[in-house]
């Protein structure tokens, strides 16, 4: 029983390999992982070395801009090769629609936002995230094959270990229904990342222009710390190219305070590992107050730059 | 313009009942809605409509109770309603579903679906039925244009935004970004009533047998233990008090 992963950066392939290596402890088989893109070589070398049986690369111009028809038929096509049974990718936007695209085609089931697994009463139980991120649960699958989207941080990163051999692989995917026109890379903010960052000050839509952003990133700087802002802003407005979020970025900062974000689930669930959660809102009844340590009901406007004057105090 | 869309008969997750000493998700307490990614799919398939003409057909599957939000969709504008009464089912059941009503009841030009459900939050859906049916896909897509035969989509897939086109018939995902769905009025509500809602059996579209790949065992929500420490200063005047609370207890707490 072969397991074959796909994942898209240097950042999530150790996550995803050790998720790999995880699973194998309880079904066995080999662990092989194809790369996909193009100038992709460095990325193969470095999964190569994460422990895995064997490194598929299939570097072509034509996969630069990822496709998920095209992506779909080339792991499919490896799939094949190596006769793997289990299908691992990555959780994110792109890996969840190849997992769907991957199971209707294979008839299986899948599973996507995998957190862990354990074998209870002899049977293979996967965790995943449900609804909105309120809950987890447990699932069995019936079926011998399976594709699983496994969460970026939900398991530790693979310590480097052996030396696997690289295979590269030319595959021609043939003519494809859906063409990427146009893509546009988003750009890598030159702030702090997000994910590492030890204070997050996020922004909702109780800042009313994006100029208004400007006293968030102060508060940011001077709490040494990053700021983001909740889907309706980065989304729906276009103010950053992404958002806290379960549907986008998960945090997990020493603290955390929330501004004018009224707490849908989608977001609470994406913060909820923060160590500290501060919320400042004016509607006392926002639910983001059930999920805070501490809140201060009021005017953002009003109470932000205050915050900001009294951290200055304080620092001297 | 043939549009088909699928909705669901899916649980409020803002108002998700949990028993309290077990953390168990009680389904059968929580209060259930027309899922609203699959409310927004109906919504851009009427804006469709409206641009280019056409039909459109709702179906769902889901239990018998599911015919109320079909009633929905007859109030917004849907041409056609469905059920495929169904009490257990995940995203191969309803995938194989909706292509065994696509293959009988097609072909159509269009399918829309929402991009994934917040109550079961799979997102499997719409890609699953794009495996199986070979169609090409055009996944979460913030807005949709249909020019002759051709589709057009812009979505953000995480990394970036793309432009993603394909020739007609096509899969569309949306996401929430994509519109507002209306409110139906009160005549509009009314006529709905009266429109019939057809049901349609799995075993009539050949999956007379089918069960889910997927069984959930258990769910449990998330212990949300926070302290709850709220100042009010709504009243300006109290700002600066609240201010110097906060502050204390961060310090106390060593975040700061």
């Amino acid at each position: 029983m072969s397991i074959l992963i796909h994942a898209f950066s240097e950042r999530t392939f150790p996550e995803i390999v050790s998720g790999a290596l995880e699973l194998r402890k309880i079904i066995g088989g080999e662990v092989y992982a194809v790369v996909i893109g193009h100038n992709v070589e460095e990325l193969a070398k470095k999964v190569a070395k994460l422990g895995v049986s064997r490194v598929y690369l299939v570097d072509q111009p034509e996969f630069g801009i990822f496709n998920p028809e095209a992506y779909s038929k080339v792991i499919f096509s490896i799939a094949d090769e190596v006769n793997a049974k289990v299908l691992i990718v990555e959780s994110d936007i792109r890996g969840k629609i190849l997992s769907g695209i991957l199971s209707g085609k294979l008839g299986c089931g899948a599973i996507n936002d995998v957190i862990g697994f354990e074998t209870r009463n002899g049977k293979m139980i996967y965790k995943r995230v449900i609804y909105a991120g309120r809950a987890i649960a447990e699932e069995e699958v019936s079926g011998d094959s399976i594709v699983l989207a496994i969460r970026p941080g939900a398991f530790k990163a693979a310590e480097e270990e052996g030396e696997a051999e690289i295979v590269k692989r030319e595959i021609q995917v043939g003519e494809l229904a859906t063409i990427v026109e146009e893509f546009k890379p988003k750009e890598i903010a030159g702030e702090m990342r997000l994910e590492d960052a030890e204070v997050v000050v996020g922004a909702g839509r109780g800042i009313r222009k994006k100029e208004d952003l400007e006293m968030i990133k102060e508060l940011a700087r001077v709490l040494g710390g990053a700021w983001g802002l909740s889907r309706p802003l980065a989304a729906d407005y276009g103010w950053a190219p992404i958002w806290i979020g379960i549907s986008g970025i998960s945090i997990k900062p020493k603290l955390y305070i929330a501004i004018g974000i009224s707490g849908q689930p989608q977001h609470t669930s994406g913060i909820r590992d923060s160590k500290i959660i501060v919320a400042i809102n004016k509607d006392p009844d926002a639910p983001i107050f059930q999920f805070a340590d501490y809140g201060i009901i009021g005017d953002a406007y009003q109470v932000v730059p205050e915050l900001i004057k009294k951290l200055k105090e304080l620092k001297g | 313009m043939r549009i088909l869309v699928g909705i669901k008969y899916g649980l409020k997750v803002e108002n998700l009942v949990i028993d309290p000493r077990t953390r168990k998700v009680l389904e059968e307490d929580t209060p259930k809605q027309m899922e609203d990614l699959g409310k927004r799919a109906l919504e851009e398939a009427l804006r469709i409509k409206e641009r280019v003409g056409g039909s459109i057909t709702v179906v769902c599957i889901g239990p018998p109770e599911a015919k109320k939000i079909l009633t929905e969709a007859y109030a917004m504008g849907a041409d056609e309603a469905y059920l495929v009464p169904q009490e257990n089912y995940d995203s191969f059941v309803v995938s194989k579903t909706l292509a065994g009503f696509y293959k009988s009841k097609g072909p159509y030009d269009l399918i829309i679906l929402g991009g994934i459900s917040t109550d079961g939050f799979t997102g499997l859906v719409g890609s699953r039925l794009a495996g199986e049916l070979n169609l090409p896909l055009l996944p979460l897509a913030k807005k949709v244009e249909i020019k002759d035969q051709e589709v057009i989509v812009e979505s953000d897939l995480g990394d970036g935004i793309y432009k993603l086109k394909s020739k007609l018939p096509a899969i569309i995902t949306v996401t929430l970004e994509i519109n507002e769905p209306r409110i139906p009025k009160l005549p509009q509500i009314l006529k709905a009533k009266k429109k019939p809602i057809h049901e349609i059996s799995p075993a009539d579209l050949g999956l007379a047998d089918i069960s889910p790949k997927i069984s959930i065992v258990d769910t449990k929500a998330y212990e949300v233990k926070r302290k709850n420490i709220i100042w009010d200063a709504s009243d300006p005047s109290k700002i600066p008090e609240a201010i110097e609370n906060l502050i204390n207890k961060l310090r106390e707490e060593g975040v700061l």
